[in-house]
């Protein structure tokens, strides 16, 4: 009770999220995470890991906005969401550069044993910087702004990629289906 | 074949906010529209705008198409559900040890924080004007005491 009363005495009231509401978050994008890592190493065990070390190298260098995260100020709910936004974006951009470094790592001997490169073959034969442009827009359904934040491309540059990548997509599937 | 080209540059240049139609200026917005990013008041106007407007109703049909095409074409790769649950198990198991370190880490900032908070009521308490105090209020009581 005596140091209860000191702790509040000393940092205000403190509201500390809860380990599973914490979790949850992680769970929640988790499966996001791997399709887009998915993107860059097209074989499940590999996009896995790329999500795993994504997750354990943002929690190491963002110490400072998870411990923000796992305790909450109760004036600060507006920052939690704006935490959680800032995290999301954190993860995204690790997922891009260690499933860019992964794919220059296999270059391209992953095997295709899920069949998704030959399913999805016009987008795997995209380059790298066209494929993250349009699955983060019209796959997970990410705005300009948080694309260009992700990729750490201006928000022209990645209208330009995006824009030119729908016409490749739909010009491939013209031609084969003929329209 | 110019319908083609026309087709194509509606959805090469619109994201780039590029005039593409020479017929109406609204035409521009039709992919925007489409992939939610414009704003909640531009979205309303082509709203009202798409219901008497042949021409943009047109663009509407032709770039949903053009949609669906890209989103057939880029992959989603999901998880079967045993190997879902393996993965989300690891990223749960995962998220647990940094909740609990960045727990440990506040546990060790609260208890920094407490001694200091101790040690600044310390020094306040026996701070040279607080101890004039007290010999002050004593040499009263003594005074009372014996007289
Ligand atoms: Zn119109």
């Amino acid at each position: 009770m005596k140091g209860y009363c000191l702790n509040r005495l000393i940092k205000g009231i403190i509201i500390t999220v809860k380990e599973s509401d914490f979790v949850s978050f992680f769970k929640k994008y988790s499966l996001d995470l791997f399709s887009f890592s998915y993107i860059y190493v097209p074989d499940q065990l590999q996009a896995e890991q790329v999500v795993v070390d994504s997750i354990l190298a943002v929690s190491l260098k963002e110490k400072e906005l998870i411990d923000k995260l796992v305790k909450i100020p109760s004036t600060g709910f507006n920052d939690a969401k704006r935490l959680n936004g800032k995290l999301q974006i954190l993860l995204y951009s690790k997922v891009a550069s260690l499933g860019k470094t992964r794919s220059q790592q296999l270059n391209g001997s992953v095997s295709d044993q899920s069949g998704m490169k030959s399913k999805y073959s016009d987008f795997y034969s995209l380059g790298l910087d066209r494929r993250e442009v349009i699955f983060l827009k019209d796959s997970a359904g990410k705005s300009i702004e948080d694309i260009s934040k992700i990729l750490g491309k201006s928000e022209y540059e990645v209208m330009a990629i995006l824009a030119g990548t729908r016409d490749t997509l739909v010009n491939a599937s013209s031609h084969l289906q003929g329209f | 074949m110019s319908c083609s080209l026309q087709r194509d540059s509606l959805f090469g240049v619109t994201p780039l906010g590029l005039e593409n139609s020479e017929s109406c200026e609204k035409a521009q917005f039709i992919v925007g529209y489409l992939d939610a990013s414009l704003s909640p008041k531009k979205l309303t106007e082509i709203d009202e705008h798409l219901k008497g407007c042949d021409i943009c109703y047109g663009q509407m049909l032709d770039s949903t198409k053009k949609f669906n095409t890209i989103k057939r074409s880029v992959p989603h790769c999901k998880l079967k559900k045993t190997e879902r649950d393996h993965f989300l198990e690891e990223v749960s198991l995962l998220s647990k040890q940094i909740y609990d370190k960045s727990k440990g880490n506040q546990n060790l900032v609260i208890k920094k924080q407490k001694i200091e908070f101790f040690k600044k009521m310390m020094s306040f308490l026996f701070s040279r004007e607080l101890v004039l105090l007290y010999i002050f209020l004593g040499m009263v009581v003594s005074i009372e005491f014996w007289f």
